[in-house]
């Protein structure tokens, strides 16, 4: 009897936890879980940033100090709003950039300041490393005194 | 377990059974996953000694699979031995750690203790169990007698426990000036500096000068016992803040030289000067990068490296404790100091022979030595006075970050007051005006209100019948309208009657927005589509829904002193608040959880607090008594046994220093609990105390321009981040002014 009743509450346990996962994956609740966050597909979230370029073509990712301020998010939300702000938002985003990477002496070797949209495989970016699934230049400007600000229309494509 | 009757003798042939591989293996594997992706570096102590103990188990697991009965037992015995020796080896590391933060940090023993027992005991799980079982299987004749092994176990306790006195003992400094004489000393300078001023005869240089500067001062000799060494900063002729580092074997001695120094540097004027006098020293040796981040304390603790030195708030103005990072992939993960990078600000090429200074500080200017604690004055006890200033101060700074432009300056760094300006973060620049509404003297406060509240409409986008702000051209966040729709309710209230309705329009459709924006069950979505107008997403917007229900409250409350045709019906918002304070005053957080955790909950405090009147919901006000009591949990008090200076601080560990906006954002859910308490008749007298604590942290904190040594002009009243933290950020500011003004109102000082 007690050894049926071990079974029983063992099973049953496991019974209970293995449960949410017959149910859908929306359904989570507590304290059973269908753990959405590893039932759901995961989406491709599409970010814009700031990259600089040197001589030799080799593109750095830049700081956010160097877009508008310290806040990682907050120097994100600065470029997609310049990006879906137009040509002009974007210049003047990209001008502002260059201007300060042309008094950073730790910047001294960029000659172009580019404004990319990608899109990223978040587990892709923590395993294999950061660089975006696909990627556009949006928006490029020289860095210096002669700097020319120029709108991009490429087409999206691989890295 | 019998004592005489071992499973399997060493030396005995039985062929193992296959099944006793999956045990290993279960090792093995979990083992392995620690030594090569646990944040440690690779190469460490702990890589090396998970990764040989799961090597061993795996040899173990493949030796009973191909049931080599000679060898199993041989490896069996290798996986007891080396499973203790590797439990025994975290479990001096974990003691000597605890005992050394407790050393340099006061008071952290209970929490540091509970964070090392859980990583200990989850150790334990993989070694001890294994390691006796093994032992038993495998134990020979040659093991020796009861009273042997017990012999050995006591010596070996002996020595673990006399080793672990010596480690506690090293984690203290050594004195260079003993602390009956600081006294004496000080005064010796105070009296040499004030002849100085006097012989000179000139007038003080305005503290505005910031005595910023990173550059690491060059002692005579390095640092020792015997000798007396004062670092000193101050501006010279050319206005440029620079440092000194000054040794004698007397303070007399002392005294003449930072006169002669400041007679050759500064001869056309007497200057602001600010002293650290280095009074213990601790070598710091590298153990283990995790805790080396926490062996120099923020603001506190300065740095040496042979004659080279960095005062303590040099160390903070070089953002030395946000570099040790733990994990490659997040890097902005990151906290306490990295030993390479304080070898890289003091110009040497190696972290060899780093010492951690202590050091009294103080800020001289003629007549008066300030003593300095964390870079700001010791604290005061609280009274109308302290609260009515540090109030006043807080929101002229905050009319100050408004000057040239209705956008409030987001952040502001504090050496130079170079501003980070045209960020158009709604919720910033809303909640700012809230708080100025709310809580401003006068009409210049309002106008500042009205103005920045102005400069949100040009992010406003009609859907429908509907208003959304938004910074998105596809979707509507929710707290991007509510927390304006908040501050638009709060500054109607204050505005005279011929501007009362100019923004009616706007606040009708935010209102009916937030009324989309909201399910059946009371919950609000966290966005919106612009595009089809409906609401959607399934998670809860952090701050957000507390946001909405005081927008709601504020906007049914202006609908009934100053109806608008434009507000949607007050019988629909009454029918919004209520169902929206059931749901998160029941459903919303279950009570299982209540004694567990809370997330970010303040502004629903906020929105009982205005509630109160009109509607008031018990279980929603109880959600409000519940989550301060547990926020509570975080606030240093005496008995922590911390620094008095910390006390009243909002922190998850002494080791890290209490952030000023979790602080101020506690302080205000706390003063609306009170408030809601009161109306009840429940005792607050606990939640007073508390609340004056908290509110005595705060003005400490404060800036002010005749005690900010490294700080630009106008950022009196401003707010860091926090002491380890000298960045300025307008919400900063604005929570601290919103505690500091409804907590004085919750303690009648107002």
């Amino acid at each position: 009897m007690a050894r049926f009743a071990a079974y029983g509450i063992g099973m049953g346990l496991v019974a209970l936890v293995a449960l949410p996962a017959f149910d859908h994956p929306t359904e989570d609740s507590y304290p059973l879980s269908t753990y959405p966050m590893f039932a759901r597909p995961r989406p491709r979230p599409r970010l814009f940033f700031a990259e600089g370029l040197d001589a030799e073509g080799t593109r750095h990712r830049l700081p956010p100090r160097l877009v508008a301020t310290e806040e990682v998010m907050q120097a994100a939300a600065t470029v997609r709003r310049a990006v879906q702000g137009g040509p002009a938002a974007m210049g003047r985003l990209c001008a502002s950039i260059a201007d300060r990477a042309a008094q950073s002496a730790e910047h001294a070797s960029l000659i172009e300041i580019a404004l990319v949209d990608a899109r990223f495989d978040p587990v892709a970016y923590f395993t294999r490393g950061p660089e975006p699934v696909e990627r556009r230049v949006v928006h490029q400007c020289a860095v210096g005194a002669d700097a020319k600000s120029r709108p991009r229309r490429g087409r999206r494509g691989a890295p | 377990m019998s004592d005489t009757a071992p499973l399997v003798r060493a030396g005995e042939e039985e062929r193992p059974r296959r099944g006793r591989a999956v045990l290993f293996l279960l090792h093995a594997l979990p083992l392995g996953w620690a030594a090569a992706s646990l944040p440690w570096q690779l190469g460490s102590w702990f890589a090396v000694g998970a990764g040989a103990l799961a090597a061993v188990h795996a040899l173990t697991a493949i030796a009973v699979l191909a049931r080599a009965s000679r060898l199993v037992p041989a490896l069996s015995r290798a996986v007891a031995l080396a499973s203790l020796l590797f439990f025994g080896g975290v479990t001096w590391v974990v003691v000597s750690a605890a005992l050394y933060l407790s050393a340099l940090y006061r008071g952290i023993g209970p929490a540091l203790a509970a964070a090392l027992f859980c990583v200990w005991v989850v150790l334990g799980v993989f070694t001890v169990p294994i390691a006796l079982v093994e032992l038993r299987r495998v134990r020979s004749p040659r093991s020796g007698s009861l009273r042997a092994r017990v012999g050995a176990s006591a010596t070996l306790a002996i020595l673990a426990t006399a080793s672990l006195a010596l480690v506690a003992r090293s984690a203290g400094a050594v004195p260079i000036a003993p602390g009956s004489e600081l006294e004496r000393m000080e005064a010796i300078l105070l009296r040499s500096l004030d002849d100085y001023a006097r012989s000179r005869e000139r007038r003080l240089e305005a503290p505005r000068a910031p005595l910023h500067h990173t550059v690491p001062a060059r002692c005579p000799h390095p640092i020792e016992p015997g000798r007396l060494t004062l670092l000193a900063s101050f501006a010279n002729d050319d206005g440029k803040a620079v440092g000194a580092c000054l040794q004698a074997s007397s303070p007399e001695h002392l005294a003449e030289r930072l006169v002669a120094r400041l007679s050759a540097e500064a001869s056309g004027r007497v200057p602001l000067v600010k002293l650290d006098l280095v009074t213990a020293t601790h070598r710091l040796r590298p153990t283990h990068p995790l805790l080396d981040a926490l062996k120099v304390r923020p603001a506190e603790d300065g740095v040496c490296a042979g004659e080279r030195c960095l005062a303590p708030w040099q160390l903070v103005a070089l953002d030395a404790f946000t570099r040790f990072q733990p994990f490659d992939a997040v890097r902005d993960a990151r906290f306490g100091t990295s030993f390479a990078h304080l070898a890289s600000a003091l110009g040497v090429a190696t972290p060899e022979g780093l010492v951690r200074i202590e050091t009294r500080s103080t800020l001289w200017k003629p007549g008066r030595l300030t003593p300095l604690s964390r870079l700001r004055p010791p604290r005061r006890a609280l009274d109308r006075a302290e609260l009515e200033r540090a109030t006043a101060n807080a929101e002229r700074f905050l009319l100050r970050l408004q000057r040239d432009t209705p956008w409030f300056t987001y952040a502001l760094e504090p050496f130079s007051g170079r501003g980070e300006r045209g960020l158009g973060n709604l919720a910033r620049q809303a909640g700012t005006a809230l708080v100025l509404c709310e809580l401003g003297r006068g009409s210049e406060a309002v106008r500042a209100a009205q103005r920045a509240l102005s400069a949100l409409t040009e992010h406003a986008v009609a859907i429908g019948e509907l208003e959304a702000l938004t910074l998105h051209p596809e979707v509507a966040a929710l707290g991007h309208s509510a927390l304006p729709l908040a501050a638009f309710a709060t500054c109607r209230g204050r505005a005279s009657r011929e501007a009362q309705s100019e923004h009616d329009a706007l606040l009708g459709g935010l209102g009916r927005l937030l009324l989309r924006m909201q399910a059946e069950s009371g919950r609000f979505y966290p966005e919106l589509d612009v595009k089809g107008g409906a609401p959607r997403g399934e998670h809860e917007a952090l701050y957000a829904a507390g946001q909405a229900v005081l927008a709601l409250v504020l906007l049914e409350e202006q609908a009934r002193l100053a109806p608008s045709p434009h507000f949607p019906p007050v019988t629909e918002l009454r029918r919004a608040i209520r169902s929206a304070t059931r749901y998160y005053g029941t459903a919303y957080w279950p009570a299982p959880l209540r004694s567990l955790f809370f997330l970010e909950e303040n502004w629903h405090c906020l929105a009982a607090r205005a509630a109160l009147a009109s509607h008031a919901d018990p279980d929603y006000e109880r959600f409000c008594f519940e989550y301060v009591a547990f926020k509570g949990r975080f606030i240093l008090e005496p008995e922590a046994r911390v620094d008095p200076e910390l006390v009243g601080g909002y922190t998850v560990s002494p080791v890290f220093p209490p952030h000023n906006t979790p602080t101020a954002g506690f302080g205000e859910a706390l003063a609306a609990a009170i408030t809601v308490k009161r109306a009840r008749g429940l005792p607050t007298h606990t939640d007073e105390a508390r609340l004056r604590r908290v509110l005595e942290f705060l003005i400490a904190e404060q800036r002010r321009d005749d005690s900010c040594f490294v700080c630009a002009p106008d950022l009196d009243g401003s707010f860091f981040e926090s002491a380890a933290s000298p960045r300025i950020r307008v919400d900063y500011v604005q929570h601290a002014l919103a505690a500091l003004g409804h907590g004085a109102t919750a303690l009648g000082l107002r």
